[in-house]
């Protein structure tokens, strides 16, 4: 159904420049359905290069993409995007239920506007994520945390069958990180969702996410959080020591359920 | 006040100036979103340059200008997208060529009767019945135009990132807004002149936006501010004998000062 063997994504040689400078490079990605996987590494590393990618805004120069079993620009529909925090306009004037609404203007197309029935969707989405009551505030008005659960009603609203995250956790507490990946947690579970989190932060991403991503230029490891986690494999993509934190269920100051 | 309003030249500048506004304040309201006060200010003093032109070519000047305005925008645009410089150089580019040009031209043609301080700080109580017909006609073509790729432009102008996922033609809608303005800017250059209209591109939605969180008070709010402003410095420059289109940029920014008045 999805392509090959329920595949939700699948990137085969893929090879990317910026400016003539190769971003991307021998790129092989999958992903299967209802699978929560991150793509970690430093800064430049090409990893909000490689979303885009899968979104079909960044062309590729060698290589196959396919998303649902079509081109990306084809599954569009089926694709929830949370941008960098940093990308919007921090004093811009909308609404909580603004925001979410355009998550559906895709969907809806050039000449239509959102009426009762999409707000009422909006509704029940921003309910989803604990957030209905917001939905008349201003979003500039908004915790990083509560901004982050607005971020991901806007995406799911559509119905996505893929979540792409770049960078959710910048800006958010580690208490609302918590509360966040419990939260897609919750949507895999429901709606059987796929998710890629792009993150730079490999000790808090790697206990929720059934497989890791090690990407700097390639990618130097694609499997188990564990394997991820191994200091030679670490300095491999990063390029130089790290050291690691790991928020795991042996973390005295985390909150866990 | 109705001794000012019983004149015929008054009535039409009022007119020309209730036109005007409404399509400014639309504008203003896209450009303090997208950020595009300077390239309002170069495309406006682009304007001369198409002026010029049809000064020149013993052309109506209106027409060349919207040509040329029109023109310019969208090099700017897509000189800014292409281009290694940063848009505001390629602006300031631009905006200095265009209007060295027009000075030039406008000596070429030996038309001594041009009035290039009526078209740089504009001439209101002049408006042709053709200039109304004018306003009106461009001014409806921008608000249709805006209006019909609306959410579009609003999703595009809160997060480019996110408009390019969901499919939007965002360099098109680059050069829409950039041909918008450029209308705009020709159809105000009667009211307040060229210099004026980068003034009023800007002035009403940086009011709006102090003053309300929502876009659409922000639209109305922009729309009243443009409105009084007109009226306004229309009303104060007949009882105090002052530049039309100076007291309305003037009252303009009186009432974005006053807007700080409000806290945050």
């Amino acid at each position: 159904m999805n392509g090959e063997a329920g595949r939700v994504v699948e990137l085969r040689d893929v090879l990317v420049r910026y400016d003539g400078n190769v971003v991307l490079e021998d790129i092989d990605f999958d992903l299967s359905a209802g699978e929560i996987v991150a793509v970690v590494g430093p800064n430049g590393g090409g990893k909000s290069t490689l979303l885009k990618v899968i979104l079909g805004i960044k062309n590729i120069e060698k290589g196959t993409v396919r998303v649902l079993g079509k081109p990306p620009s084809e599954a569009r529909n089926d694709m929830g995007f949370l941008p960098q925090i940093s990308t919007y306009k921090r004093s811009f004037p909308v609404t909580v239920l603004d925001v979410v609404l355009m998550g559906m203007y895709g969907r809806l197309g050039l000449f239509r506007r959102p009426k009762r029935r999409e707000r009422e969707k909006a509704m029940d989405t921003l309910g989803q994520v604990d957030m209905a009551q917001l939905a008349s505030r201003p979003f500039k008005d908004l915790s990083g945390g509560q901004q982050q659960r607005v971020g991901i009603a806007r995406a799911l609203v559509s119905e996505p069958r893929l979540l792409l995250l770049d960078e959710p956790s910048t800006g958010v507490d580690v208490v609302a990180q918590e509360s966040f990946y419990r939260l897609l947690e919750k949507f895999r579970g429901e709606k059987g969702i796929s998710v890629v989190i792009v993150s730079h932060d490999v000790g808090m991403i790697a206990p929720v996410v059934d497989r890791v991503a090690l990407l700097n230029r390639n990618i130097h490891y694609y499997g188990e959080p564990t394997g991820a986690l191994a200091p030679a494999m670490l300095e491999k993509a990063f390029g130089a020591h790290v050291r690691l934190l790991v928020h795991d269920e042996h973390c005295l100051t985390c909150s866990r359920r | 006040m109705s001794g000012m309003l019983g004149l015929g030249f008054m009535q039409k500048a009022f007119l020309a100036g209730a036109i005007i506004s409404i399509v400014l304040s639309l504008m203003s309201f896209f450009v303090v979103l997208r950020g595009m006060s300077f390239i309002g200010v170069g495309i406006a003093h682009s304007a001369l340059g198409g002026i010029a032109l049809g000064v020149l070519a013993g052309v109506d000047p209106r027409w060349t200008a919207i040509v040329f305005c029109v023109a310019v925008a969208n090099l700017i645009t897509y000189t800014s997208r292409k281009g290694a410089l940063q848009e505001d150089a390629v602006i300031g580019i631009f905006f200095s060529l265009t209007m060295a040009a027009g000075i030039i031209l406008i000596g070429l043609s030996k038309a001594y009767s041009v009035d290039l301080f009526g078209y740089l700080f504009g001439n209101i109580l002049a408006v042709s019945n053709e200039d109304l017909w004018l306003a009106a006609g461009v001014g409806l073509l921008v608000l249709a135009s805006a209006g019909v790729f609306f959410k579009e432009l609003l999703m595009d102008s809160f997060d480019r990132e996110l408009a390019l996922a969901s499919g939007i033609p965002v360099k098109s809608l680059d050069h829409l807004m950039a041909s918008l303005i450029a209308l705009t800017v020709v159809i105000s250059v009667k009211l307040v002149g060229i210099v004026l209209a980068s003034a009023l591109l800007v002035i009403p939605g940086a009011t709006a936006l102090r003053l309300t969180a929502r876009w659409q008070r922000m639209l109305g709010i922009s729309l009243v501010a443009a409105l009084l402003a007109t009226f306004g410095g229309l009303s104060l420059a007949y009882f105090f004998d002052l530049a039309p289109g100076a007291s309305i940029a003037v009252v303009s920014s009186a009432l974005f000062f006053l807007s700080f008045l409000r806290k945050s």
